[in-house]
């Protein structure tokens, strides 16, 4: 019974994503394809913020390695599309495995000081590396492939990368692997003493949220056609941070309520004043002193009989 | 350039310069250190992560500017403002632990960290709307705004009016944590919360009083930096940054090591912006993402500290 409501969801899903563009301008569609791929990139990052209980605040690194790997094959090579577009998470998922061997050791505070420091490292080469990256210029105006010339086929495209993107953390989630996570999460000690090799499964699942990371940026260098330093900077991070929060962190569609939450405001906001950070402020004020779970989290809570809710 | 060149260091600039920026840089590290001491004395104490440490000391530079530009007109200004402008944040303090911070004690850490990240953003919009988005200038007060002449090294005054400030207050926050009954029940605190409040430290009350003189701090520095340089609003990002750099590679909670990390992470910064401008910015990451592989709980943090585990 339940699974199968679930499939109907699954499928309405897929409907609305499709008729979309039929009703959507321009406009629209893009910022739906942003909301998209943030969407992509929060469910992901939840991984090991909800669901392993790591606080990362250098995501935003893998993010920008994906969109810059794209970016620079499909501007100094050429390769494939299909190629390029592969190689982004593999760069995402490289660089993760390499920060994390260094950070999985460490823990809470420490463990997202280590992972800033990472990121930031990320970011100033990049930026400073004119010759190679353009610096804080950026690269502008990257080659679009002809298949994916009009909006609505690199609309298509992006949301069944996205949907297939989120099916497999899903199945990941569900599987045995996803629960040795969420025992990780409750008590790692324990866990380690039932005989779960604790730091490799951290590594691992890291390293995952890379390539996702990766996978996320490559998308929105597609859609943009451009590339930036900013794509890297910890204010990124944090963005993808407060979009899972905001959603609700133990929950796996929250994240990506919240990232079509955080692009709405931001847009909605930033239309009529230049002041919109105040009002996201106001926002995080909010989930922090009334919202805890997010509002997913705080939804299904209310949803359960008394006797359940914690 | 051969190896023997290398060796003989000519590549180095002359040594007046060197030390010139030997002082600047110790002079930054003494603004560090005001910042991250008490950043570290909140995360100590509290076990808060205050990310809006950098934002009270940016608040604490434009409240400086107004204080000293507007509000009084004679040669005095300054020095008044220097006076106000700490306490008003120590009263921003205040208000942020009893009304915000006190609601999430109990809560997940991450909750404190966002709230706190909530006031970064509140308080980055905050400055724009009412002092505006361009840059702002303090003139500096008579008899500080010459230069001075040590030898063949020609030195801004006001630089060394910070080089001079700095050990004293430095000493005053080390006799107040380690020379009176409040400084010793805040490391009590710090030590054993439980056990602390058990035998009748009144928690809460130090709790406000910390984060106030964490603040008063950053507000002294908000102030000090105020005319050595422009007034931005993109200031808060770039010290609370490097700010953590120096708890972290000090040791988080540790009084002398922020002191040794400021200097660390202020003399790196003079140098590696003299030697290799291009890198200087991502050095002192490199150095703390160094620390934090060798040696988690810094260089004079405590190992078993409840923050590594």
């Amino acid at each position: 019974m339940k699974s199968r409501s679930h499939w109907v969801w699954v499928f309405v899903g897929i409907v609305v994503l499709a008729v979309l563009p039929l009703l959507l301008s321009k406009f629209y569609l893009h910022l739906t394809s942003t909301m998209l791929i943030m969407a992509l990139f929060a469910i992901s990052f939840n991984l090991i913020l909800g669901y392993t209980g790591m606080t990362s605040f250098g995501h935003a690194a893998f993010f920008g390695m994906g969109a810059y790997t794209y970016a620079l094959l499909s501007t100094k090579t050429g390769w494939s599309l299909a190629l390029n577009i592969f190689l982004a998470p593999v760069t995402g998922a490289l660089a993760a495995l390499i920060v994390g061997y260094f950070c999985i050791r460490l823990h809470g505070i420490l463990f997202a000081m280590l992972t800033l420091a990472f990121s930031q490292i990320f970011y100033t080469v990049i930026f400073q590396w004119y010759g190679f990256t353009g610096g804080d210029n950026g690269i502008v105006g990257l080659p679009t492939p002809e298949i994916l010339a009009s909006d609505k086929a690199l609309y298509y495209f992006i949301a069944a990368i996205v949907t297939a993107g989120v099916a497999i953390l899903w199945r990941l989630i569900h599987s045995p692997f996803g629960y040795t996570l969420w025992t990780i999460r409750e008590n790692s000690l324990r866990s380690s003493f039932i005989g779960v090799e604790v730091n490799r499964h951290r590594l691992i699942v890291f390293t995952i949220t890379g390539a996702f990371a990766g996978l996320a940026g490559v998308l929105f260098a597609m859609l943009d056609r451009q590339v930036f330093p900013s794509y890297l900077h910890w204010s990124l991070s944090t963005e993808v941070l407060i979009m899972s929060l905001l959603g609700g962190m133990l929950t796996f569609g929250g994240p990506a309520l919240g990232a079509i939450m955080v692009t709405l405001i931001r847009y909605w906001i930033s239309t009529y004043t230049l002041y919109w950070m105040i009002f996201l402020s106001f926002i995080l004020l909010f989930i922090v002193l009334f919202l805890q779970k997010g509002v997913v989290g705080t939804v299904t809570e209310r949803m359960k009989p008394p006797e359940l809710r914690t | 350039m051969d190896f023997w060149q290398f060796l003989s260091f000519s590549w180095l600039p002359p040594s007046t310069i060197l030390i010139t920026q030997l002082m600047n840089g110790v002079t930054r590290s003494m603004l560090l250190f005001l910042i991250a001491s008490g950043l570290s004395l909140i995360l100590g104490v509290l076990g808060v992560v205050n990310f809006a440490h950098g934002s009270l000391y940016m608040v604490g530079a434009y409240l400086f500017y107004s204080l000293s530009m507007h509000l009084v007109h004679d040669s005095s200004s300054f020095w008044v403002a220097l006076i106000l402008a700490p306490i008003a944040m120590a009263m921003a303090g205040g208000l942020i632990e009893l009304f915000l911070l006190r609601r999430v004690y109990g809560a997940e850490g991450i909750m404190q960290l966002l709230l706190t990240y909530a006031l970064v953003l509140f308080f980055s919009d905050f400055v724009r709307l009412v002092w505006g988005p361009q840059y702002l200038a303090v003139t500096r007060p008579k008899g500080l705004d010459g230069a001075v002449f040590l030898g063949k090294i020609i030195f801004p005054a006001y630089n060394l009016f910070i080089l001079a400030l700095g050990p004293v207050v430095a000493l005053t926050l080390w006799l107040i944590l380690y020379r009176t009954k409040f400084g010793k029940t805040a490391r009590a605190i710090a030590y054993d919360r439980e056990m602390a409040s058990a035998l009748g430290v009144n928690v809460p009350f130090l709790y406000t009083s910390i984060f106030m003189i964490g603040c008063y701090f950053a507000g002294l520095a908000g102030a000090l930096t105020a005319p050595m340089g422009s007034i931005t609003p993109i200031m808060d990002i770039s010290i609370i940054v490097e700010s953590f750099v120096v708890v972290v590679i000090g040791g988080m909670g540790s009084f002398w090591g922020a002191l040794i990390g400021a200097l660390i992470v202020g003399v790196a910064h003079a140098f590696g912006i003299l030697i290799l401008p291009r890198i200087a910015m991502v050095s002192i990451f490199v150095v703390m993402a160094i620390v934090l592989i060798l040696r988690p709980w810094g260089l004079l943090g405590n190992p078993l500290g409840p923050l590594t585990k």
